[in-house]
């Protein structure tokens, strides 16, 4: 994502709206699946229900988004649904890539936390979170 | 009694009669598509939360998280439909009851009908109707209330047959549910029946991926088994709506999925609305007999994949 000086600037009443971050949604349902084959090969059971409980955070985000229309605090950077997919879609990949199971668990925890501050709706706070959720996925691949 | 046939007989022989016939099978009919609507909403949201008390127990979660998608959406989405399907059945009813000359008890409260679905919000508190289909709710909910003060049958089957316009518009907001219809207002313009079956679905696939590590079959194999079965049995729900499944069966076509046949059978029952606010009180509606009878195959096919394994 841009720095906040490179984006617009959100006026009162601009919001991100959940039908426009089908992307995203798609891209959290892919990733929660993504984890099944490591699920079925999974060592012991406790790893099986840390793969369980973090999809499930996935899919709850996903459905979070759903219906969802994010009002933007005025006056902040003015993020926008395609900056968040593609950071959905940035995190996907580099994800895809990581053969360890609890790096791949760590890297998506960074991402539910990111879109918890996407729903704060706090621009500002969003490209921060962004800008450390690829630091952490760029790091997660080293 | 006898009187009054003689006489209708007659004005028939005039044009004067008019056909309760075809008002009467168009409020069965209305029935039944609501019927289909209301059984496929009852199945989701009970296969969602089964499927979410599973993921609970297996993953060992003991927050509310696995249930808030199913409570979410029955609070917003299934709310608006809900209100959508209250209102068809009473219009049914009401012109069934018209049109056989029997008595019919309208809900108590659908009065306040529009007011509710006006206070309809989405997660961020956005309204899930545009205003004017808040005022299609509301003048359903008046003309149902007011059509037994006409004092003739064919006056309160006009009447009826005069919300047709209200009435498709609730029509559109029970098909905007289940596909997609850009011209919905934002929250629906994505089929939000879509996105639930597709995080649903997902849940089912790591749910089955679960129960075939072997560390848990050897912890648990009986209710490991069992468990496998139930989920099995949920996959197929969700792929007659067009979810994949590894190792399974491909979906049906799109255009034989469930919620496309739903949509058709709302469709149908769309079209023939239109033929019924222009021929309700007329003493040969061969057209909307003709139409009625399409709807209703197009209503059993929906009926038939709803009841698909």
């Amino acid at each position: 994502m841009s720095n906040t000086s490179e984006l617009d600037t959100a006026g009162t009443g601009d919001a991100i709206d959940g039908a426009d971050l089908q992307a995203s949604i798609d891209d959290l349902i892919a990733l929660a699946d993504g984890m099944n084959a490591d699920m079925e090969q999974a060592a012991d059971v406790d790893e099986v229900r840390d793969i369980g409980r973090a999809q499930q955070q996935l899919r709850s985000t996903a459905m979070g988004l759903v219906d969802r229309q994010i009002a933007l605090l005025a006056n902040e950077a003015k993020v926008t649904a395609a900056h968040i997919d593609a950071a959905t879609r940035y995190a996907r990949d580099v994800i895809a890539q990581v053969k360890q199971v609890r790096k791949k668990l760590a890297l998506l925890g960074e991402l539910i936390g990111f879109f918890s501050v996407v729903l704060s709706g706090n621009g500002a706070k969003m490209v921060s979170a962004a800008v450390a959720l690829k630091k952490a996925l760029d790091a997660g691949t080293a | 009694m006898r009187i009054r046939v003689l006489l209708c007989a007659a004005l028939l022989v005039l044009g004067g009669c008019a056909n309760f016939k075809a008002a009467g099978e168009f409020g069965r009919q209305t029935a039944k598509m609501s019927a289909v609507v209301k059984d496929e909403f009852s199945r989701m949201q009970n296969e969602c939360l089964a499927q979410a008390e599973l993921v609970a127990k297996t993953a060992g979660i003991t927050d509310d998280g696995p249930f808030d998608a199913c409570r979410q959406y029955a609070k917003a989405q299934g709310a608006l439909a809900a209100a959508t399907v209250e209102v068809l059945d009473n219009y049914a009813g009401a012109l069934s009851a018209v049109a056989d000359d029997k008595s019919f008890d309208l809900a108590p409260d659908l009065a306040q009908l529009g007011g509710r679905v006006q206070a309809l919000t989405d997660p961020a508190g956005n309204p899930l109707v545009s205003a004017n289909e808040a005022t299609a709710f509301e003048k359903l909910a008046s003309a149902l209330a007011e059509v037994w003060t006409a004092s003739r049958r064919a006056d309160a089957v006009r009447r009826l047959a005069d919300q047709a316009p209200a009435l498709a518009q609730t029509g559109r907001i029970l098909k905007s549910y289940f596909v997609e219809m850009p011209d919905a207002p934002r929250g629906r313009a994505k089929a939000p029946y879509t996105n639930l079956v597709k995080i649903a679905a997902s849940s089912v696939r790591s749910t089955e991926s679960m129960l075939r590590n072997p560390r848990f079959q050897e912890a648990e194999p009986i209710r490991t088994y069992e468990l496998l079965k139930e989920v099995q049995a949920r996959a197929a729900y969700f792929r007659a709506r067009g979810a994949v499944f590894e190792g399974g069966a491909a979906p049906p076509p799109a255009a034989e999925r469930v919620q496309a046949r739903i949509a058709d059978a709302i469709d149908a029952w769309l079209d023939a609305l239109g033929r019924f606010e222009a021929e309700a009180t007329s003493p040969d509606p061969k057209a909307l007999f003709d139409q009625l009878k399409s709807m209703s195959a197009k209503i059993n096919a929906a009926r038939a994949a709803l009841s698909a394994p």
